[in-house]
């Protein structure tokens, strides 16, 4: 999967939690979960769930401490991914 | 250093379902489940646990200017006998659903018995008593100490890093919602609600606003001093909270 389709994943699986519509139709490497996409803490859980479920990985708790923009839910998404494929 | 935290509980039921499978998991650690999934009221216990971990992430994310979000890694240091007996131990834990109505009934002589402050409701909204109830804390070997209060739909949580810090504290509690005719998306129809400037209007000669980095601040306009400020927004409620004796130093 390359960059620009892992992202198109990514933003399918924030549509339900995202506030903030304008926000979401420019997302990029840069937008922020929280103060630009407004998603409540709480379902940023959900968003990590979702994100597990959807490419069959384990999201770490450390992993999902930098989680808070796309930027960095997609190193970690990539990083748990290929080291999938070496196992 | 002060955080707050406020859930709506109404809206809470409806955006979050921590029941979800692996939920708990990514928040809380095993000792916080145990004490969720035993409780008489596992609702209102998360909630609880949740708040006091978010109240005190704001402290340290407006001390340190560090964003991370691992709510696991602030671990709770409640007991159950620090909750209040209505949220303690379910018995009879298969009854749980049988048993829930009868333990909501017994919410007044359980107040009565002292167990907790019965308070008056703080707006015209809110007819149900006030439970509240005290906790820690300890995220990174810091512990930080937590007072929590259920009203109505309201739950909100003060965290502070010194237990002297809660006598200075003052709360104001807004409602976004009374400036909209119809509130059914929440956040659309706050998007243009002003806080600081209805806390402003209110609170002289405080005044709030936010420093470079978005953390709030109070700035008392006699003495030029700065405080600390922590704002909190879930749903129909808004809480303001500052301290007028702490200072924030440049």
């Amino acid at each position: 999967m390359d960059n620009k389709e892992l992202i198109a994943t990514l933003k399918t699986i924030i549509t339900p939690y995202a506030q903030d519509e304008a926000e979401l139709e420019n997302l990029n490497e840069n937008t922020d979960f929280i103060k630009d996409l407004k998603i409540n803490s709480a379902n940023l859980v959900d968003l990590i769930l979702d994100l597990e479920e959807q490419f069959d990985i384990e999201i770490d708790n450390d992993s999902m401490a930098k989680m808070l923009n796309v930027k960095s839910s997609l190193e970690v998404i990539e990083a748990k991914l290929s080291a999938k494929n070496i196992n | 250093m002060i955080g707050n935290d406020l859930v709506d509980l109404q809206l809470a039921s409806k955006e979050s379902n921590w029941q979800r499978k692996g939920y708990l998991q990514k928040v809380c650690t095993p000792e916080e489940q145990e004490l969720i999934l035993t409780s008489a009221n596992p609702y209102r216990v998360f909630w609880t646990l949740w708040s006091m971990k978010e109240s005190v992430y704001k402290i340290i994310n407006s001390t340190t200017g560090i964003r991370n979000y691992s709510p696991v890694s602030y671990r709770s240091n409640t007991s159950e006998q620090d909750l209040h007996p209505v949220l303690r131990r379910n018995p009879y834990p298969s009854l749980q659903r049988n048993l829930y109505p009868s333990l909501q009934k017994n919410l007044y002589p359980a107040l009565q018995r002292g167990f907790c402050t019965l308070r008056k409701p703080i707006s015209e909204n809110l007819t149900a008593n006030t439970l509240s109830f005290s906790g820690r804390v300890i995220y990174q070997q810091q512990t930080f100490l937590t007072h929590t209060q259920i009203s109505g739909q309201r739950l909100h949580t003060i965290a502070v890093s010194q237990s002297k810090d809660f006598d200075s504290i003052h709360t104001l509690f807004l409602n976004p919602g009374a400036y909209k005719n119809e509130v059914t998306d929440y956040t659309d129809a706050n998007a243009g609600y002003n806080y600081p400037d209805h806390f402003n209007q209110s609170s002289h000669p405080y005044q709030l606003s936010k420093n470079k980095s978005g953390i709030p601040e109070i700035t008392n306009l006699i003495t030029g001093i700065k405080h600390p400020a922590s704002v909190s927004h879930h749903g129909h409620y808004l809480a303001v909270i500052y301290s007028d004796f702490l200072q924030l130093t440049n």
